[in-house]
């Protein structure tokens, strides 16, 4: 038994060899593609203007990119690296959610306050749904009914009906929430604040925030702390949390909600993601234009990959 | 179309002005004043703060790569060599210093900067509070008013609106300067570790 753990341990050490990394990269609009096994930079995909939000699609084989500036969603195409398709959404598209069914897109729209609903296979917009001021993050319950918005200046998470479109509760936050993500048997939801520096931790069912995690580095004033990305990690009972220009990601216990350690990771880092098996963690560091890749068995830094002007989005493909 | 932009002109400076911890901070990302050491640097650094400047070959290598003029691979290698030339067993203690300086002269640099753009934003809601004084004037006048004088109203007020959307479009690439400071430090820090720890 030992030695199944030990090999185990050994395959968690290194991703499979044909897994890549895409980043978008707000400010020099481009994708940069970095191959997970040797962490050097393959491509750099040109795209539309401040790409910000991406994710993949359910088959794995596209890339869906808020091309934030041109005020449309692009669709990219992983085998060729050639955008393929364009998708609408409303004007300013941040970022989005896709249906756990891979069929819709959630889409933020910044400046007209509604979540856009596109149906990926017709290419159109079915729904706009009205929630707060500046929708910023979203999230999808695991089984596709319920859908979290977070909106900036009014520091809520709208829980939305995704069959009837239908705002169901609004669950008062700290100052400008940011992301929020669904616990993978969506009990929980968790939202991070950027201003008010917490994540707090939404029951799903009643809709009461159970707790808020805050977060402490020593030299570093509060304002410096900036909660924005999140990914959580179940089977290890971790969760980790970016806390932007104090350059830290913090790992915290699932269960007890306390903060075990700050890892330090490149400048102002913004979004994560980790790697198909779950031994690493990808960080997006939007001053000092790099990922930083942590060892998550180690909890320890391992590398800094550069890549393009102020990366924002981070997302690992087979 | 006029009215649409002043509502914007307005409902910018009223969220600028609803902004927590500084009310004329105009940038995107939140405002954080000084930069501190453990932001960037993973242990501790010299208790005494002003330390770096009794060693006259650290404020040298130090008013080396400050200047925003420096690019920061010039910067990064001046520093690189200084530390090279350092024995080894006093490298962390020469890289403490260095680093001790370095964020002492960026926050000087970006303390300067930041109150440049806080400055620039006040000057900016103020044109904002006269061109709502202008296009109340404008709606003032009766309907049978002289030409010339509607015509003088609107000139003015169309010349206010281009000085803002100007200052606007500078304030923006303002932003980017305590960025590029920060950007970077942050690259010298990581130098500094490298090196020491070798």
């Amino acid at each position: 038994m030992p030695y199944v753990i030990l090999l185990l341990a050994l395959f968690l050490a290194f991703p499979a060899a044909a897994e890549r990394l895409l980043v978008s990269n707000e400010k020099d609009n481009t994708i940069t593609v970095v191959d997970a096994a040797t962490l050097a930079v393959t491509h750099t995909v040109p795209v539309g203007a401040r790409p910000r939000g991406i994710a993949l699609s359910k088959d794995g084989g596209s890339l869906y990119i808020c091309t934030s500036d041109a005020d449309h969603i692009e669709v990219l195409d992983l085998a060729s690296m050639k955008v393929s398709r364009i998708l609408p959404s409303g004007p300013d598209p941040e970022l989005f959610v896709l249906s756990p069914d891979g069929t819709t897109l959630y889409i933020a729209n910044e400046n007209d306050n509604m979540v856009s609903v596109l149906d990926i296979a017709s290419g159109r917009v079915t729904t706009e749904i009205a929630v707060g001021v500046e929708p910023e993050g979203l999230g999808v319950s695991p089984d596709g009914r319920i859908l979290v918005n977070t909106s900036e200046t009014t520091s809520m998470a709208h829980f939305i009906d995704t069959a009837t479109h239908e705002v169901i509760a609004n669950v008062l936050v700290d100052s400008r929430p940011r992301r929020a993500v669904f616990t993978p048997y969506g009990k929980q939801v968790w939202v991070s604040s950027e201003v008010g520096g917490t994540v707090s931790i939404v029951d799903a069912e009643t809709h009461e925030v159970i707790h808020k995690i805050r977060f402490a580095v020593p030299g570093i004033p509060a304002e410096g702390i900036q909660p924005v990305g999140i990914a959580l990690l179940p089977e290890r009972n971790l969760a980790f949390v970016a806390l932007g220009p104090a350059n830290r990601v913090a790992v915290v216990d699932m269960k007890t909600f306390e903060v075990q350690k700050y890892l330090l990771v490149g400048q102002r880092v913004w979004n994560l993601a980790f790697s198909l098996d779950k031994s690493r963690l990808y960080t997006t560091n939007g001053v000092s234009n790099d990922m930083s890749v942590i060892d998550v068995a180690a909890l320890k830094v391992i590398k800094s990959v550069p890549v393009g002007a102020l990366p924002w989005g981070v997302v690992v493909a087979p | 179309m006029i009215r649409a932009l002043l509502l914007l002109l307005l409902t910018g400076t009223a969220a600028a002005a609803a902004a927590p911890a500084s009310s004329d901070w105009p940038c995107a990302q939140r405002l954080v004043p000084v930069l501190s050491a453990a932001t960037y640097w993973p242990g501790p650094l010299p208790d005494s703060a002003g330390a770096w400047r009794d060693d006259s070959g650290v404020v040298a290598a130090v008013e080396a790569a400050s200047p925003r003029s420096v690019a920061e691979a010039d910067g990064t290698q001046s520093l690189t060599r200084f530390l090279e030339a350092v024995p080894r067993d006093k490298r962390q203690g020469a890289a403490e210093l260095l680093f001790a300086g370095l964020l002492e002269e960026a926050n000087r640099e970006r303390a300067a900067v930041i109150a440049r753009i806080e400055e620039i934003a006040r000057r900016q809601r103020e044109v904002a509070a006269i061109i709502a004084r202008v296009e109340g004037e404008l709606n003032a006048l009766p309907s049978d008013a002289d030409q010339a004088k509607r015509d003088e109203v609107v000139q003015r007020r169309a010349m206010l609106i281009r000085q803002f959307e100007a200052t606007r479009r500078t304030t923006r690439y303002q932003c980017e300067v305590p960025v590029a400071i920060e950007a970077r430090l942050g690259a010298y820090a990581r130098a500094l570790q490298a090196e020491a720890g070798q």
